[in-house]
């Protein structure tokens, strides 16, 4: 210990009354804090306090006499969730206050699977349905799973309301949720994997704020953490998310490698759709450039999987993928026929930008065959339904200028890319 | 100490993967200091939500230890972040006494800004502001330019340095003497 400075003598004032208002636990900790916070890991001493054979002997019988709790809770869970779905959404709410059957961790963890599986499938749905895990989760006693578990699932609930409103275009409020998330871990178990899914989320997020480098760096410590873990299929799930960004900062080699290598790990059974979403990415990147013959024999093989699936989204875009092939390989007239089909597909189902993307590839199309008059007509058909659909400004202003690029027949494959481009991005800044 | 099971002998149970990382569990909770009266504590908020997870956590051995290791952590992150607080406000206590001109508070006064005249530029302008002008967290950082999320990070390291600089200066050595702790 340094000499004290001719300043600090028993005298000092400051020193004296911070003694007096300190209690001994409280001195105590700040002699011993800096060694301790200059952890990275772990010190060399050994607690004398804690006898080996006695450290779960007390414990291991209480924290069994919750098993029992749990299995009966989770067994009830998906009839009572079902009850609780089948109830108007203006209801639930009102049930989960009033109704203590629905208020139990096992509900507030299928309800979260729920927001997962409607940001698929119903993204404008999720948003409610994650509010409503939230509020479940702001309802619960500590019960079994104690204070550091009941953050843990609040964190959980949290989270998914930030992916659903990511999904849903609100990137502030959706980083909002993660802030809170992120508290209430603060106060948790510290369980790994819901800090992985977390970082896992603000790496999604920030992907989609195109903050590129940022989004990178908090994928990497998500898969640090899966790594330690040893979680193979999270870690496959985490690369392929990575992959995705990777796409959008038009990289497509970076994304291939990385697809290849999450494909590798990910469990298909546990997780149908999130390895045809990759699998339909690894084709599209390797068509755009130009690695047919592998695109197709990759094609060839997940086609059962879009057939297992069969939703009509997924068959949708199975029919654009495979009419993109076409128009790379120079089959224009193959292209356009599946391009049309899918256009008319996507304009029943009511999905603008889809709408407007496919179109702008049909264009290219025509591009290509120099057919001018069905080029305009296709302009002025995409900015009466996206007007109709209520696409939003930055989206309209694109459309605008390729029609005025149309009525000039100045329109290129380049443009058409350009115009798509900047469709996508805006879709994903919203 | 990670061990391979044979996948012929089936998933471990809950209570032999216990018994079996039990040794490693003490270490951890040894190596991280934790009080033997909060060990327990710390390690039942991790048995229990491993055995609420139990079906979906593929390698459990090493989602305990990973847990444990972090949650120790967390563990002085959360009593660092008290014992701060604690600092804070009885520094700022001291100072709403020495607004009253005696000759006592005008050498309080100067102690204090002797202490943090010890300080980095930044840390002794926010602690300044802080203690000098009475202002709140949100108020300095629009005063300094930062995101209010941002600024208790700050304020804490910087509150951090200052109990550094009074432990190497002997003060909390000195003070358990005082207190007959020693």
């Amino acid at each position: 210990m340094p000499s004290k400075p001719k300043e600090w003598s028993e005298s000092s004032s400051l020193l004296a009354k911070l003694r007096q208002r300190l209690s001994s636990q409280d001195l105590e900790f700040l002699g011993r804090l800096p060694e301790v916070s200059e952890f990275d890991g772990e010190s060399e001493a050994e607690s004398p306090d804690l006898a080996e054979d006695q450290l779960l002997k007390a414990l291991l019988p209480s924290v069994l006499s919750h098993q029992e709790t749990f299995r009966r809770q989770k067994t009830a869970a998906p009839e009572l969730l079902a009850e609780l779905l089948a109830l108007p959404a203006s209801d639930r709410r009102a049930a989960v206050a009033q109704d203590p059957r629905f208020r139990t961790h096992p509900i507030c963890d299928l309800l979260q699977q729920e927001v997962l599986d409607s940001c698929f499938r119903r993204p404008s749905e999720a948003v409610a349905l994650a509010q409503l895990a939230v509020d479940l989760a702001d309802r619960l006693e500590p019960g079994s799973l104690g204070w550091a578990g009941l953050n843990d699932l609040r964190a959980r609930s949290w989270a998914s309301l930030a992916n659903a409103l990511r999904v849903n275009s609100q990137p502030q409020e959706a980083e909002g949720a993660l802030v809170t998330a992120e508290a209430y871990l603060e106060d948790g178990t510290g369980d790994l994997l819901e800090l992985a899914r977390v970082k896992s989320l603000w790496g999604s997020l920030r992907g989609n704020q195109r903050r590129l480098q940022e989004s990178f760096a908090c994928f990497d410590q998500a898969l640090r953490i899966y790594r330690q873990c040893g979680e193979q299929h999270l870690l496959g799930r985490t690369i392929l998310h990575k992959a995705t960004y990777y796409g959008f900062a038009d990289q497509p080699e970076k994304a291939i490698e990385l697809l290849r290598e999450g494909l590798a790990l990910v469990d298909v059974a546990r997780e149908p759709r999130l390895a045809l979403s990759a699998n339909h990415n690894l084709v599209l990147y390797l068509t755009d450039l130009g690695r047919h013959d592998e695109a197709a024999a990759l094609l060839a093989v997940s086609r059962p999987l879009y057939q297992s699936l069969g939703d009509r989204i997924s068959m949708m875009r199975l029919g654009w993928l495979e009419a993109r092939m076409a128009r790379e390989r120079g089959e224009l007239e193959t292209a356009e026929r599946g391009l049309l089909e899918t256009r008319e597909a996507f304009i029943r189902e009511g999905v603008a930008f889809d709408v407007a993307l496919v179109s702008l590839e049909l264009a290219a199309v025509y591009a290509e065959q120099h057919r001018s008059a069905e080029i305009l007509s296709l302009a002025d058909e995409m900015l009466v339904l996206t007007r109709a659909t209520g696409l939003h400004r930055e989206a309209m202003a694109s459309l605008l200028l390729f029609r005025h690029a149309a009525e000039a027949d100045a329109v290129t494959r380049q443009l058409v890319q350009a115009t798509m481009t900047q469709l996508a991005n805006q879709r994903r800044d919203r | 100490m990670m061990i391979i099971l044979d996948e012929a002998q089936g998933p471990e149970n809950f209570e032999s993967l216990l018994l079996r990382v039990q040794p490693t569990l003490k270490q951890i909770l040894g190596r991280y200091q934790i009080p033997a009266e909060d060990a327990e504590d710390v390690l039942q908020d991790a048995l229990l939500t491993l055995l609420y997870k139990w079906e979906t956590v593929h390698k459990p051995e090493a989602w305990l230890i990973g847990t444990l290791r972090r949650r120790c952590i967390m563990y002085w992150r959360s009593r660092r972040s008290r014992l701060y607080e604690a600092v804070d406000e009885a520094i700022l206590e001291l100072v709403a006494e020495a607004e009253n001109p005696t000759q006592e508070n005008a050498i309080l006064r100067q102690d204090l800004e002797r202490t943090l005249a010890k300080l980095r530029p930044k840390c002794r302008q926010i602690l300044r502001l802080r203690y000098g002008l009475g202002l709140k967290p949100d108020e300095i950082a629009d005063q300094m330019g930062y995101r209010q999320s941002s600024v208790r990070k700050i304020s804490n390291r910087c509150l951090a340095t200052l109990v550094k600089h009074l432990v190497e200066v002997g003060f909390i050595e000195d003070a358990i003497q005082a207190q007959g702790m020693v």
